[in-house]
């Protein structure tokens, strides 16, 4: 095995050569290569660097958006951070990031590492690393056909939290029951925050369509929910054992970004808390910290093409989706709405949870509507199945077209379509999955992540 | 839309609990298509609490798949309280659609990988196991070819670390033309018993199968009113044209 010097010499060797091939700043590639060089690749870059501070970000929807939050306010303060902005959230992702951050002799010159990582790879990371905090945003149905089961996964967390000691704080959203049940498991030695939003802040009383968690994971009667925010996150109890979260964490007033949706509060809400406890920042300071903030590509980026506002929201899971559609209902004007369903290896294989999107409220604002992907044909089921208007192809544009609906595998193609079908000033809302995303962005942007 | 005077309605069992991959789009279908057919259809949710439902007030059976914390929760709920329900709807010949965990509650016994062993309902002649070292689901997309549609494969997803072995005397619901059925060895898909049928597809498997959810509703109108004479169908093309371009 190569002693650390020589890791990362060859991984710079490599970063420098893929590089000049160009592809793409969030290549794994280099982190691979020192991973197989050394395995404990990770866990000695760190230890060589014993005084970075070191958050992780998980859970299924906002890592990328909170994650960008807290680096981005302590930046604003003028900290050196390393971070994984372009989202690669796996074991050799971090591994190419830390490379790249280290010289030769394996020192960072960084003030802290602030990193999201994913669901699966987060106890694996564990091992390599003990970080000061853990913020876990919350857990949905996502990639389930990747992932087996909910349950299996706050399952291993909870495993790997058994084994942490008193150094790490556990930042957990008190709003998710699952997660809220990681800190009532959590050994003594484990200090534990809960962040979460006033109940008077929540807009719904029913849980949504694409609720999962909804047990009492004490005693497993049905939980009963005061406010609904979204899905199952909400102000609950059980009325069978008393179960009920305390001491949450919540904004103060002053606290404001330009972000929209209950989902982005959370992730706001998340990260302040982080930066609080790790760093001892202040309130006062954080809202002049958090001022200017953009969110990353993808999430709520607004773009403008040929003077129509185009707005690319990853939806990629049931809650994601039902929260960005939520987001474009708070949009004026008149709106163009492209789907993009992908399912390569990054999207997930399986696409039922596409019948656990509540599609009601996008049939009912859009003007047009716009299918495209690798299975474009089953999402306009879906849409056919809340319209219930045929679709037919039509010989002359070769598309396949319903009420309002087009339905088109050729994906520049329909973007353009879109873009010069909507009136001039008005928005064209892109829903991809994630590749379809990255696809979206690399076409509408002419840039490439 | 309603055009003639039939009318069905649909036991949804365990909503809440067994709703895990989508089945709510295989409700819907159902629906949908009675909808578009002429019928109007009704969904009756049936809970652990709900109020008692006689088998005379059902004409469909549907229920889904969940994760194991909740299957068990709706298992000891479906053999103490609705057993006798779910057994005078499958004499009487109602159909029934029982997706991957619901499947496996309708057969003789699931076998966990820790050797725990959980009694079902044992109407199904089968049973299932899990193997020791769970590391190895059976996922992917999986076609099959059943007798009851032998022009037309039906397709969908599975996604299931159970193995279920049906009994010899046991029909299943189909032979697998692409992907692992019910165990990965034997080329079996599902079971078929009485009108009900028990499948691990998910996609969820009826939107994109149009000539099984009208399999279901034509079965049930027939149980109800006898032949179905009159009733049409809507058109099945759009599905076609999906279950072409799966990429799979």
């Amino acid at each position: 095995m190569f002693n650390l010097s020589a890791t990362v010499f060859i991984g710079r060797v490599s970063v420098f050569l893929i590089g000049l091939f160009g592809t793409g700043r969030g290549s794994t590639w280099p982190g691979e290569i020192a991973l197989s060089l050394n395995k404990h690749f990770i866990r000695d870059l760190v230890r060589r660097n014993p005084t970075l501070k070191i958050i992780l970000i998980t859970g299924t929807n906002g890592k990328t958006t909170t994650t960008k939050l807290i680096s981005y306010m302590l930046r604003a303060q003028g900290r050196q951070i390393v971070s994984n902005e372009a989202g690669a959230n796996l074991t050799n992702g971090i591994a190419s990031v830390l490379l790249k951050a280290s010289d030769l002799a394996g020192q960072i010159k960084a003030d802290g590492l602030v990193l999201e990582i994913d669901e699966n790879a987060l106890p694996h990371l564990l091992k390599d690393l003990t970080p000061d905090a853990i913020v876990v945003l919350n857990l949905f149905r996502d990639q389930l056909d990747r992932y087996g089961e909910i349950n299996a996964i706050s399952a291993k967390w909870s495993n790997a939290f058994s084994q942490l000691d008193g150094k790490t704080k556990l930042v957990l959203n008190g709003n998710d029951p699952e997660i809220f049940n990681l800190g009532r498991m959590a050994g003594d030695s484990v200090p534990v925050h809960y962040f979460g939003l006033e109940k008077e802040k929540m807009p719904n009383k029913q849980l949504g369509l694409d609720a999962d968690q909804i047990f009492c994971p004490n005693c497993l009667h049905k939980l009963t929910f005061d406010a609904v925010a979204y899905s199952h996150v909400g102000a609950f109890h059980c009325s069978k054992c008393g179960l009920v979260p305390t001491k949450i964490f919540t904004l103060p007033a002053t606290t404001k970004t330009e972000l929209i949706g209950l989902f982005n509060e959370y992730n706001v809400t998340a990260a302040v808390l982080a930066v609080e406890l790790v760093w001892n920042l202040k309130p006062d300071e954080i809202s002049q910290l958090l001022k200017g903030f953009k969110p990353s590509f993808g999430r709520q980026e607004e773009l403008m093409i040929d003077g129509r506002r185009v707005l690319i929201q990853l939806s990629k899971n049931p809650s994601g989706f039902n929260q960005a559609i939520s987001i474009m209902n708070q949009l004026e004007g008149p709106k163009s709405v492209v789907v993009i369903l992908n399912n390569r290896i990054p999207d997930g294989r399986d696409i039922s949870w596409i019948w656990d999107v509540n599609f009601r409220p996008l049939v009912n604002h859009a003007d047009k509507i716009y299918v495209a992907g690798d299975r474009a044909f089953d999402m306009a089921l879906r849409l056919k199945h809340e319209t219930g208007r045929d679709i037919v192809f039509q010989p002359t544009s070769q598309n396949y077209t319903g009420e309002n609906i087009t339905v088109s595998q050729d994906l520049p193609a329909l973007i353009g379509q879109a873009i010069q079908e909507t009136p001039s000033g008005g928005r064209v809302v892109i829903f991809p999955t994630y590749s379809a995303m990255l696809e979206a962005r690399k076409i509408v942007a002419g840039k490439k992540w | 839309m309603v055009t003639n005077n039939l009318s069905l309605k649909l036991g949804w069992f365990y909503p809440d609990l067994m709703s895990t991959y989508g089945d709510y789009g295989n409700v819907l279908t159902l629906q949908n298509r009675a909808a578009w057919a002429g019928i109007k259809l009704e969904v009756v949710k049936i809970e652990i609490d709900s109020q008692p439902v006689t088998s005379h007030e059902l004409d469909l059976v549907f229920m889904g798949g969940s994760q194991d914390r909740q299957q068990s929760i709706a298992s000891k709920d479906l053999i103490g309280d609705k057993r006798p329900l779910i057994q005078a709807l499958m004499e009487r010949g109602v159909p029934g659609l029982f997706i991957c965990g619901a499947y496996q509650l309708m057969g003789d016994y699931y076998l966990t990988a820790e050797g725990e062993t959980i009694e079902g309902l044992k109407f199904f002649n089968l049973y299932t196991k899990q193997l020791p070292t769970d590391n190895s689901r059976l996922i992917g997309p999986i076609t099959i070819r059943s007798e009851l549609f032998p022009n037309v494969p039906i397709v969908g997803f599975e996604n299931h670390g159970g193995r279920t072995y049906i009994g010899s005397q046991a029909k299943p619901f189909g032979r697998v033309l692409t992907g692992h059925g019910n165990n990965g060895q034997d080329q079996n898909e599902g079971v078929i018993h009485q009108n009900f049928i028990g499948t691990y597809l998910h996609g969820p498997i009826l939107p994109v199968n149009p000539v099984l959810t009208d399999w279901l509703l034509k079965k049930a109108i027939e149980i109800k009113y006898g032949p179905t004479a009159g009733v049409q169908f809507s058109s099945q093309d759009f599905e076609r044209i999906t279950r072409e371009h799966i990429n799979g």
